[in-house]
């Protein structure tokens, strides 16, 4: 039988784990911070001069928080990974879009990440750029490793699900395999 | 890079969408009850605002 490596089966079960814990905690602490104060939030929203009509961000000042909350403690408790890790992914995103255009059109603003709580460097546009592009790829590396761990676990119950158990017959031969 | 994309592609088909969908509707049923009980700085159950009646110094 043979058996391909691939990264998953050279990347250790803890770097998973670490991962995983690294991100619910900045997702529960920048949720927090946020939830605590939603209009600061606010208004760092409107300084991102977007589209959406200001109701919109009004919305999302009071929601998304609680996203990145509930996220952060799903994913620090180890539930419901292959669901939140995507979430968690699709909001970086929206992070690395917002900062990039904050960026590229020059905007002197805070990132509003951490609630204007951070120092200050650490809210100006390319530093947040920088750190959401980190927590992208950090999420990314999550999604494709535990959908890597989950596969074959599930193929392995799969096949011992379908095969009959195999027996020795008692004449000292090895068990036959009943299927490749 | 390719199996990066194949990897994602999987991993966005593995998704629960009731999971998903139970993950948004907590926070915003828990999001929008928070602004309501927050009652001076509600961002979107505001309070009107105050009406003010101008009336001329004679009377």
């Amino acid at each position: 039988m043979t058996h391909r490596t691939t990264v998953s089966d050279r990347t250790p079960g803890y770097s998973l784990v670490v991962i995983r814990c690294i991100l619910g905690t900045i997702f529960l602490a920048a949720g927090g911070l946020k939830a605590t104060h939603p209009s600061d939030f606010y208004t760092n929203l409107l300084a991102y001069q977007v589209g959406p009509a200001v109701w919109f961000f009004r919305i999302v000042a009071v929601v998304f928080p609680w996203i990145e909350i509930i996220s952060g403690a799903l994913l620090l408790a180890g539930l419901w990974v292959e669901t939140i890790g995507i979430l968690v992914t699709a909001q970086c995103l929206v992070f690395v879009l917002m900062l990039g255009q904050a960026v590229l059109r020059g905007l002197d603003l805070q990132c509003g990440c951490f609630g204007g709580l951070t120092a200050h460097w650490l809210e100006q546009p390319p530093v947040a750029f920088v750190r959401a592009c980190l927590l992208l790829a950090a999420s990314v590396w999550l999604v494709i490793l535990s959908d890597r761990r989950k596969g074959p676990r599930i193929e392995l119950a799969r096949s011992l699900a379908s095969e009959p158990i195999a027996t020795s017959r008692g004449d000292g031969e090895a068990p036959r395999e009943s299927r490749e | 890079m390719r199996s990066i994309f194949s990897g994602l592609k999987r991993a966005v088909w593995a998704v629960r969408p009731w999971r998903l969908f139970a993950v948004l509707l907590v926070s915003v049923v828990v999001g929008l009850v928070c602004d309501w009980f927050r009652a001076e700085q509600r961002l979107v159950f505001e309070r009107p605002l105050p009406v003010f009646h101008t009336t001329s110094p004679g009377k």
